[in-house]
């Protein structure tokens, strides 16, 4: 009987395996590139300000030590729902590996992943402005022509954090069937 | 009156593979099936209005890359624009086949193979965009100043922190369809023995 049960699940194990680990690696990698970049970038003072200037046109090459050191706590703190959201689809991963694919507990790791995933996209859009605003503060008002910006990447981050929202939903639905599936079986 | 009228009104349950779509995940699909639309109007839009004039090709190329292309051919610019277009265009056939699923699933169709093909594709032409991307990219700003001579010329390579983001997303959907195939298959499977 058991078999009988696990032997599909092995199956989409099998053909969903790889995927799993090449996933796992890159929700380890990701976070810990974004973390160099954020302490590559801001540690080097002269790209940080050749990069403001080529993306708002402003110069802060007068920019006090602590405006960088705000600027970076604020990308710190985005930071770690970006590695909550890594942490959460890792739990997926590791649950699907494990074999427990329509499970209650995957469909809550998948729903934390994307509400995590919601939060830093919608959280990122103000974050650029915040920059902008403590990296000029000892500018006049007038020196700042740009204030921020919407990449065309921002929209599909939304929209795969709602789709994975959606399919958090389903899986949950999945799970409840599975179970039903298993004591009729 | 009859004993049928009287009879408490109990709700039918649903058809195998199907799922009453409300609340939270009626707001998320319809959310992400707005935003897919906007996107896909917003990137023609792009296109049409920005990658096609001159002018914004050639300030964008004397901002980032501080190259002078204003001696730029005609053709030199329309083949950096195809370049960009093929990526673009495999985006929205990515974004065709994710309405078309997310469309499915408001009509409650959520566990049907035909729901696990779509969401397949989604991801698979999603990923074959972005992949297409990171040659393309260089390719366009080579084409846009191939008329300079070679060490005036643009050559770069950018990869950014959001392609590995969108790439692993996208690589979770696909991950997500084989579920979603064995789940339709199961859904099918537990109505048959109900």
């Amino acid at each position: 009987m058991t078999d009988e049960i696990t032997t599909p699940h092995a199956a989409l194990r099998g053909r969903i395996g790889w995927l799993c680990r090449v996933l796992q690696a890159l929700v380890v990698g990701w976070p810990i590139w974004i973390l160099y970049i954020i302490f590559a970038y801001w540690g080097d003072r002269a790209f940080v300000v050749k990069k403001i200037r080529e993306m708002f046109d402003i110069d802060v090459s007068g920019a006090a030590q602590f405006q960088i050191t705000e600027t970076v706590s604020m990308q710190l703190v985005l930071w770690t729902v970006l590695a909550a959201m890594c942490f959460s689809l890792w739990r997926v991963l590791s649950l699907y590996l494990r074999g427990d694919i329509f499970s209650i507990d995957a469909a809550l790791w998948l729903r934390r992943a994307g509400l995590f995933g919601l939060v830093a996209t919608i959280a990122d859009l103000p974050s650029r402005s915040l920059i902008v605003l403590i990296m000029a503060q000892h500018l006049p008002e007038s020196a700042m022509k740009h204030r921020g910006y919407i990449s065309s990447d921002d929209p599909l981050h939304l929209m795969i954090a709602l789709i994975v929202i959606a399919f958090a939903h389903i899986q949950k639905s999945a799970a409840e069937i599975a179970a039903d599936h298993a004591q009729i079986v | 009156m009859t004993a049928e009228t009287d009879a408490p009104e109990i709700p039918a349950p649903a058809p195998p593979g199907r799922l009453p779509i409300r609340g939270a995940l009626y707001w998320s699909i319809q959310s992400a099936r707005l935003i897919g639309v906007g996107w896909a109007l917003w990137g023609c839009v792009y296109f049409a209005f920005y990658w096609s004039d001159r002018a914004f090709v050639v300030e964008s190329a004397a901002r980032y890359f501080s190259a002078d292309i204003s001696g730029m051919a005609l053709w030199q610019h329309a083949a950096g624009v195809a370049a960009m277009g093929v990526g673009f265009a495999l985006s929205l056939a990515a974004i065709r086949f994710g309405l078309a699923l997310l469309g499915l699933y408001l009509a409650g169709e959520v566990f049907s193979p035909l729901a696990s093909v779509l969401l397949r594709r989604a991801a698979l032409f999603g990923l074959a965009a972005r992949l297409l991307e990171f040659p393309t990219r260089p390719l366009s700003g080579w084409l846009f100043s191939l008329h300079l001579p070679p060490e005036k010329q643009i050559h770069f390579w950018l990869i950014r922190p959001d392609d590995l983001v969108i790439l692993m997303l996208l690589a979770s959907l696909a991950a997500i369809a084989s579920v979603q195939k064995a789940a339709a298959e199961m859904a099918q499977d537990h109505a048959q023995i109900v």
